[in-house]
């Protein structure tokens, strides 16, 4: 297991590299780039001189260098982990996305709790009360929620619950209140919650629906096999045969589920951040891509791809804990 | 076995539970902490109100208003975050300026809010020499930077420098500045600037340059050109606010400048809060979290009937030189558009009183020129063309293109009249506007390929002139000069001249009104170039949009000048006033 565990992680390195160049290559490729403004003012605009200004800011940034050479210097601050400057922000990209990430973060692992405390107990009952009402209600309402879009509902939380008509419920934006850092430690907490229960509610409502659906037929699958007889005729009291026995043999195409969660969560929920006006990393990546900003682009990129292989290692690392028949052991 | 096991949990969840205890005795502990600053904080507060009305200040209230009224607060809702508070940075647009501008810095000149033309701020008076191509500012000499140093000529020289030197990323301010051949002190208090061509009396040829903020030499001196350009917050200039704090996504606020050289404005903050939903921006308002708004046409519309918003909230609607206005430019280098007669026909087919009534709520003015419309470079002779699909079919008809091979579509020379419509993918109206056209185009036999674009793209197609047909808009920057957009100069890779228009008699007036210092003959000129622009069409000039705002009622002095709103003026009586 451990010969395992080191292959795997020696192997991320030539996988980021795989993946750097090719965000490299593809965002210097896409037409356009981050310093074509539109030079308009009122002065007489020379055609000359804006061929010299557009020219001098590209050298300004390093742009004018061939390929190679641009991606190598790249490469060289990245490993003495320098992600440069962000052109259009004119400011360290570590500091953009320190601001931005743990936003994100934060909202997505609450997402992410209310999730699975949601769907695995649904799953669960839906599958034990097979073709009663539990069951058909519970599929009816997941998949009516699934439905809606994340889109319109977020409008929708918006228009309702926000205005003065339901008494300020809930705020229409952002993530705390002005001057909240000086509250106190409750209050702020509380601050917060109330700004951040909307766009949890809009990220997570989606997601009951299929890990629910999951577990459900994981786990109808599970209970029609032999030892969940052998199990009842033991003896034992029902709640341990489901609980302890059926349901930990479905866990692992939850586990699945859970490994891409992780990367899923650092690029962010666009959608959400957008409707929410919340600062997070969603935004910052598509308004890069946008802008032809490589410098964040490739920040981001980097940290996708190292989460990414981090996180599908701890889920095949989860697969053998979980089910000890797994192994990854070289088998002659 | 079982019986380790047993204990072995046990000992687990009280660990955990141990953990979880100790964790909400340190957050009880840091919320009493909170709460003792909180209380020492209002001591101090209250033994310093003590203190001032002990002792009143001695600096100038205007017009002998209550100083009690000297408070409010105003909370915008913008809905872009800037990427930078430096006026001076390529990066700094239209939100940048309208908070850095005049709030943190002041220019020489600044616009008056009566009439269009310049006024002075830190400049006192302005002598212009004989020939006309040298400008002597006089600065005033009690003004000082909100950290208490005078404002000197070295300061302006200093402004001047940056933005022209190539290494400072300044190229779109630095491309106003181009007429400026040389700047020379004169004396502590005095700036001469040296001009390639004449200027007019009222200098308002070159708005841009003279309505720059002045930045401090002591606080933005560098080295290297990357400092200045990495200083993207903390601004400190000679305006009425001082910067205060900046939650980076979330506001930014100013703070009045106590040691102001001016008259002092009366609203103590101004809060610029980032909401990027325009339905929670009114959602802000109405709950009062924010107190001005910037709406879209169709949610003005909406609620400016609605009696219950209209009695808490000002509906603002005015004109003024710098509402942005919507064209359509015709590439004249495709088999399609280099006949004027096509171009005619294309002009019929929209229907600008329909999208004025339904896209835009009813909120726009039909345009047929570049010009501000009610300016006096516009001439309010001319009356745009109307909508006519039968004049449309008449001009196609006689310009040749007629549908010969019956397949529905008109063409001539073997070419069908199919043509891509290119526009930025971030604003629904264009999108509305594009499928408008088509459905229009296709009355007439005219195929239209809608192509949104990021704008990237579109950039770059313009640049490389690699479209048929686009939709964009221009405001804020204006231009008054045409010449980037006009001269036949400009048609080449770099130029702005994207749609290749070239006329002889179009140059000839703009070069002769670049000559011109009279601004009465100048905009004459102008009159003559509108009107060659309306027959010959090269861009569509579609309608313009008037400012609009919705504004919180507990503000006093909300009034419309003939140039917008004074925001400086603004202030909330006491009894109103939200905000400790």
């Amino acid at each position: 297991m451990k010969t395992y565990i080191i292959r795997r992680l020696l192997l991320i390195v030539p996988t980021l590299f795989g993946i750097t160049v090719i965000v490299f290559l593809i965002s210097r490729i896409a037409p356009g780039g981050p310093t074509n403004l539109s030079l308009g003012g009122s002065g007489q605009v020379d055609a000359k001189w804006t061929a010299d200004v557009a020219d001098s800011r590209r050298m300004l940034y390093g742009l004018d260098k061939p390929i190679h050479v641009q991606y190598a210097d790249w490469l060289g601050h990245v490993l003495r982990l320098d992600f440069g400057y962000s052109i259009k922000h004119h400011r360290p990209v570590i500091e953009l996305i320190k601001e931005r990430l743990p936003v994100t973060l934060i909202l997505n692992l609450m997402a992410f709790i209310i999730i699975y405390s949601v769907s695995l107990p649904a799953g669960v009952l839906m599958a034990v009360q097979h073709g009663r009402l539990f069951d058909r209600a519970g599929s009816l309402i997941l998949m009516m929620l699934w439905s809606l879009p994340v889109m319109w509902v977020g409008q929708m939380l918006i228009g309702y619950f926000t205005g003065p008509a339901f008494k300020d419920w809930f705020p229409p934006a952002g993530l705390s209140s002005s001057y909240a850092d000086q509250l106190p430690f409750f209050a702020w907490l509380v601050d917060s919650l109330w700004h951040l229960a909307l766009p949890v509610l809009c990220l997570s409502y989606g997601g009951f629906a299929y890990l629910a659906n999951q577990v459900r037929s994981g786990m109808l699958d599970n209970l029609r096999m032999d030892y969940v007889r052998t199990a009842r005729a033991k003896g034992l009291p029902e709640r341990v045969v489901i609980l302890r026995h059926v349901f930990r043999n479905s866990i692992i195409p939850l586990i699945t589920i859970t490994s891409t969660l992780l990367p899923a969560m650092f690029a962010g929920s666009v959608i959400v951040e957008r409707i929410f006006s919340i600062p997070g990393m969603g935004l910052l990546a598509f308004e890069a891509v946008s802008n032809r900003d490589y410098n964040v682009i490739m920040a981001v990129a980097t940290i996708a791809g190292v989460l990414n292989s981090i996180g599908l290692l701890l889920a095949d690392i989860a697969y053998a804990i979980a089910d000890p028949r797994i192994s990854f052991e070289v088998t002659v | 076995m079982r019986n380790h096991q047993g204990i072995a949990t046990f000992l687990l969840f009280f660990l955990l539970l141990i953990i979880i205890l100790l964790q909400i005795l340190s957050m009880i502990q840091s919320d009493r902490l909170y709460q003792r600053i909180n209380h020492l904080g209002q001591i101090v507060e209250r033994t310093a109100a003590n203190a001032r009305e002990e002792y009143p200040e001695e600096t100038s209230v205007t017009d002998g208003v209550d100083h009690a009224d000297q408070d409010g607060w105003l909370v915008w809702a913008f809905r872009v975050e800037p990427k930078t508070l430096n006026p001076i940075s390529a990066e700094a647009g239209i939100y940048t300026t309208w908070i850095a501008i005049p709030y943190i810095f002041e220019p020489l000149l600044t616009h008056d809010y009566d009439q269009e033309k310049l006024k002075p701020c830190l400049a006192q008076r302005y002598e212009i020499s004989d020939d006309r191509l040298k400008i002597t500012f006089r600065l005033r000499d009690d003004i000082c930077f909100s950290d208490g140093v005078p404002v000197t000529a070295d300061d302006v020289i200093f402004t001047y420098k940056t933005i022209i030197n190539p290494d400072v990323d300044a190229a779109n301010i630095a491309s106003q500045f181009t007429d400026i051949t040389a700047v020379r002190r004169v004396d502590d208090l005095a700036v001469e600037f040296s001009l390639k061509r004449a200027c007019s009396k009222s200098l308002d040829g070159l708005p841009w340059v003279w309505t720059t903020g002045i930045l401090p030499k002591h606080v933005y001196q560098f080295h290297d050109a990357q400092e200045f350009n990495r200083r993207v917050s903390d601004p400190i200039g000679s305006g009425p606010y001082v910067f205060h704090r900046w939650d980076v996504g979330k506001e930014i606020i100013l703070r009045r400048n106590e040691n102001y050289w001016g008259n002092k404005p009366r609203l103590e903050r101004m809060v610029y809060r980032f909401i990027s939903n325009p339905a929670a921006c009114i959602q802000a308002l109405r709950c009062h979290e924010v107190d001005i708004v910037i709406p879209e046409p169709e949610q003005f519309a909406d609620l400016v009937n609605d009696k219950q918003f209209k009695r808490e909230f000002y509906c603002l609607s005015y004109w003024t030189p710098w509402t942005p206005f919507y064209y359509i430019g015709w590439n004249q280098e495709t088999a399609f558009f280099a006949d004027r007669q096509v171009r005619l026909a294309m002009i019929h087919l929209v229907n600008r009183k329909q999208i004025i009534k339904y896209l835009l709520g009813g909120y726009g003015m039909e345009i047929s020129g570049p010009f501000y419309v009610f300016g006096p470079q516009n001439d309010q002779a001319i009356e745009p063309w109307p909508y006519d699909l039968d004049k449309a079919r008449e001009l196609l008809d006689q310009a040749g293109w007629r549908d010969t091979d019956g397949d529905g579509l008109r063409d001539k020379d073997g070419v069908a009249f199919r043509f891509r419509f290119m526009y930025s993918n971030s604003y629904a109206l264009y999108n509305r506007l594009a499928r408008l056209l088509k459905d229009e185009a296709a009355k007439v036999g005219i195929e239209v390929i809608a192509e949104p674009c990021e704008w990237a793209i579109l950039s770059a197609r313009l640049n490389s002139r690699k479209f048929d047909a686009y939709i964009a808009g221009l405001g804020f920057n204006t231009p008054k000069d045409p010449y980037g957009l006009f001269h036949s100069s400009q048609t080449n890779e770099t130029g702005l001249n994207y749609v290749h228009f070239c006329n002889a008699r179009a140059d000839a007036i703009i070069e002769q009104a670049g000559r011109t210092v009279d601004d009465e003959q100048r905009d004459e000129l102008y009159r003559q170039l509108h009107r060659i622009l309306h027959d010959e069409q090269p861009y569509t000039f579609l309608f313009t949009r008037p400012t609009l705002r919705f504004v919180d009622r507990r503000f006093e002095n909300v009034k419309v000048h003939k140039m917008g709103l004074n925001y400086l003026q603004w202030y909330v009586p006491r009894a109103k006033q939200k905000y400790k």
